[in-house]
């Protein structure tokens, strides 16, 4: 027996595990199917704080699941239902309910009024805690409770900020179409806690939420006479934003909330004005014959992005705010309208009419990448939620001579996972609230 | 003879050894740790107060220009109950450090086993015949000069990452993300380590994403054993993979 | 294509400035209105002898020679008729969005706001506004019920 032909082999295995002779492969498509997630039922031994965990839990799952990038596994696949909170839970089990995500956690009464919930997310493959936290808040205010941790959750798998702690203004629609009733709306993201804002006494339309605030600015018929009006949610009172000759309409805030960018039509002209919302005062941005309209900031607050039909057809422009530089950055064909600058700040959505369809688009701010996200009879008016991946905005689609009503439609910027929201009657005009503070 | 009985009873113990203490790094005992996983506490409260002061103070501003009446509002909103966040210490951050050793100790584990895999079957040879042993041992010497992968080989490893891989479609840059990791296999095609080619610590929260959605990739269970051309163990035992998103949209 | 569009427009100011000056006094069916004066009466009038609409081209707001004819129907019968103010709603199909319909439809009203002041309506008593795409007169969703839907509409004022 050599020893040292055993040495040699010995040192050989040592050394040749890190051996650079590797291979390399390029891996440049995976599936796109959403990743399969179980979560536990909040727990408490009260019968009371169970069920409130239960229906805790069960927002979270319908938040994920809605985005379309999560599915929840069902509780029969499970091998148990109970993970001691304080343990590590044991992974096999989970990994052969195929989770790749395990998340469970526990509700605890404070008191008369408060509630603790305590949650943990694992990685299942990695065996890796990735999220562990504790929140406190009021009995009545579950449902937030629930969206903040959907929050949580989403960001820390996706890399992206949440979306579920928000709300969505729009338009609630009723009647015939010659004579049709539009109020203002509100709800959660996902449908619940639904309000009516206005009685439908006078036509309400495009509104859009202060990203920074609870202010609602919206086109209001209000007196017969169409002008942007400001509403406070907190205090539930409205005024008109200044009293200018000719009709004001198409607002926008400025990502901090302190500015508000619109059109203003007068004697067959409509042009973009700026309005600083502490001072009132006023400013022109265009001056131009012809309509500029549907403007929006860009999320630095130094740029708009707006439709003109300058060039002879509706396109889209951007302008510095501070240089007033106006740039064309669409050059398709069809008409571009309603450009939507992303809260993230890579892309512009828009609404584009080419051959009698209509589609929601986005492109980068330089115009280029432009890309369908979606297509219908009639599509319009694209609003971001906060974390600028998933989009809004209201459709319609032809029958044989009429269209059918309308509805908001929710789906992901890469053209997946279309859902639609579903509301108490038509819907139009949504507008997505910032992350609630 | 004395020599290889000598040598015979260092492996046993060693494998002994191995055994005892790596099934602790394996958590092969399944052993229940009992140890507090430390909480972020989170009290929804201030925060937000803060917050709709701020707002308050803004509506002042508008409502002192406008003497506008404003129309009936039939149902008033109620605006929610702002939340109340705030963050407390988190209690420890022991679990890092936990984690951090058992990374390590699994990637002892990783390369003794394989060793120890190697050194078990030449020991075998060794004790049916005892006078070609040293043939044996030569043969079992891996070849260096062995063939290389044909690409449609690789192909067929590539394949195979494909369904594990959740791709982190439509986040922020997504065209510029290429995450790359090392993965070492064990002879019989088992992936037995991974590991990122960089660290993400000071990347974007992007780039962790995706390094995340690799890390799962090649720890799926489907993805445990890899379809290999056994023959060629020493071209496919160290592989990276580069996993790519910019064809993806 | 812009300039034919003013050099239309302008051809047809002319055109029809020429007509009112041979046309005052002979009676279009302007002279016609022995009402009260409610406003109830006065819109029924306007509905029925001298008519209240006019139609557009597809994202168009120049006033065609039917228009025209129309709105110096019209104009005659406001100058002889005092004591109301006239409202002018701009209207748009729905095959646009909602922003540009809304500009567009007040581009519309104007344009005929310019055209009666220009037949010596006093600009005093015309107001504007736009509706947009949100009040169409035809239901349906067909060339013939757009065609409806793009036009000002005169009304009487309060």
């Amino acid at each position: 027996m050599d020893l040292k032909k055993i040495l040699i082999i010995f040192i050989f295995y040592i050394f040749s595990s890190d051996c650079k002779s590797e291979v390399r492969i390029d891996i440049t498509e995976g599936n796109v199917n959403p990743i399969p997630i179980a979560i536990l039922d909040f727990q408490n031994n009260s019968l009371e704080m169970n069920s409130l965990g239960k229906k805790i839990s069960g927002v979270i799952r319908n938040n994920l699941e809605r985005t379309g990038l999560f599915t929840n596994l069902r509780k029969e696949t499970f091998i148990t239902e109970k993970v001691n909170f304080n343990r590590k839970p044991d992974f096999s089990d989970w990994r052969v309910t195929t989770a790749q995500v395990l998340i469970h956690g526990r509700i605890i009464e404070l008191d008369n009024k408060k509630i603790s919930l305590e949650f943990r997310l694992w990685d299942v493959f990695q065996e890796k805690q990735m999220v562990a936290q504790q929140l406190q808040t009021n009995k009545n205010n579950w449902r937030r409770i629930a969206h903040v941790i959907s929050d949580i959750i989403y960001s820390r798998i996706t890399g992206e900020s949440g979306y579920f702690d928000t709300r969505i203004v729009y338009i609630s629609e009723s009647g015939l179409k010659t004579k049709r009733k539009k109020r203002l709306a509100i709800m959660d993201q996902d449908g619940a806690n639904h309000k009516f804002l206005t009685d439908g006494s006078y036509l309400a339309l495009t509104p859009r939420f202060s990203p920074a605030s609870q202010l609602v600015a919206y086109l209001s018929y209000f007196g017969r006479v169409p002008r942007i009006f400001l509403l406070d949610l907190e205090t539930g009172k409205q005024k008109v934003l200044g009293d200018f000759p000719g009709m004001t309409f198409s607002p926008r805030f400025s990502p901090n909330g302190e500015r508000l960018v619109m059109s203003l039509a007068r004697e067959g002209n409509t042009d973009l004005y700026e309005m600083n919302l502490k001072s009132m005062n006023l400013s022109r941005l265009t001056k131009f014959k012809g309509i500029d309209t549907a403007p929006s900031y860009s999320p630095d607050g130094k740029d708009i992005v707006f439709e003109s039909d300058r060039s002879g057809r509706q396109q889209i422009y951007t302008m510095n705010l501070k240089s007033k530089k106006i740039k064309r950055i669409s050059f398709g064909k069809g008409k571009y309208a309603t450009p939507v600058w992303s809260p993230r700040g890579d892309l512009i959505a828009f609404t584009k009419f080419l051959n009698g369809e209509f589609y929601i688009g986005v492109m980068y701010k330089d115009g280029k990448g432009e890309r369908v996200v979606y297509k219908a009879y009639l599509v319009e008016g694209p609003t971001w939620a906060p974390n600028g991946r998933v989009l809004a905005f209201y459709s319609q689609n032809k029958t044989k001579k009429n269209i059918t009503n309308p509805k908001i439609k929710v789906i992901d910027l890469t053209g997946r996972n279309l859902r639609e929201l579903i509301t108490p009657s038509d819907a139009s005009d949504p507008a997505w609230s910032g992350l609630l503070p | 003879m004395i020599g290889s009985l000598f040598l015979s009873i260092i492996f046993h113990s060693f494998i002994i050894l191995v055994f005892l203490f790596g099934s602790d790094f394996l958590g092969l005992k399944k052993k229940i740790k009992l140890t507090d996983i430390p909480i972020e506490v989170v009290e929804i409260a201030k925060k937000s107060e803060a917050v709709s002061k701020k707002i308050e103070k803004k509506k002042e501003s508008i409502k002192k220009k406008n003497e506008y009446t404003p129309p009936k509002i039939i149902e008033k909103p109620k605006p929610p109950e702002f939340a109340k966040i705030e963050k407390k210490k988190p209690l420890e951050k022991q679990q890092k450090k936990i984690k951090k050793e058992d990374l390590k100790n699994e990637k002892k584990v990783d390369r003794l086993s394989s060793i120890l895999n190697t050194i078990e079957k030449i020991k075998k040879n060794q004790d049916k015949e005892d006078i070609v042993k040293d043939k044996t041992v030569e043969s079992k010497i891996p070849d260096f000069t062995g063939e290389k992968l044909t690409i449609s080989e690789i192909d067929i490893i590539r394949r195979q990452f494909i369904p594990c891989w959740t791709v982190p479609a439509g986040i922020k840059d997504v065209s510029k993300i290429s995450v790359s990791v090392k993965l070492k296999l064990d002879p019989d095609g088992n992936v037995i380590g991974s590991k990122l080619s960089r660290d993400y610590g000071s990347k974007s929260r992007s780039y962790k994403s995706v390094a995340e959605s690799v890390l799962r990739a090649v720890k799926h269970p489907a993805c445990k054993k890899i379809q290999v051309p056994k023959k060629k163990y020493e071209m496919w035992k160290n592989i990276t993979l580069n996993f790519d998103l910019s064809d993806i949209d | 294509m812009k300039k034919n569009v003013l050099l239309l427009v302008l051809g047809l100011f002319l055109v029809a400035s020429c007509e009112t000056t041979s046309g005052v006094g002979d009676g279009t069916g302007a002279q016609g209105y022995t009402g009260d004066g409610s406003r109830s009466s006065l819109q029924d009038y306007l509905i029925n002898e001298v008519g209240d609409r006019v139609y557009f081209e597809t994202d168009k707001h120049n006033i065609n020679s039917s228009s025209a004819f129309k709105l110096e129907t019209q104009a005659n019968w406001i100058k002889s008729t005092p004591g109301f103010t006239i409202i002018l709603e701009g209207h748009c199909d729905e095959r646009g969005t909602r922003e540009y319909n809304l500009a567009l439809g007040e581009r519309r009203a104007n344009s005929v706001k310019e055209f009666l002041v220009s037949l010596g309506v006093d600009a005093s008593r015309i107001m504007t506004v736009s509706y947009g795409k949100e009040r169409p007169a035809a239901e349906g969703s067909t060339s013939e019920s757009w065609s409806e839907n793009r036009r000002v509409v005169t009304v009487i004022g309060e």
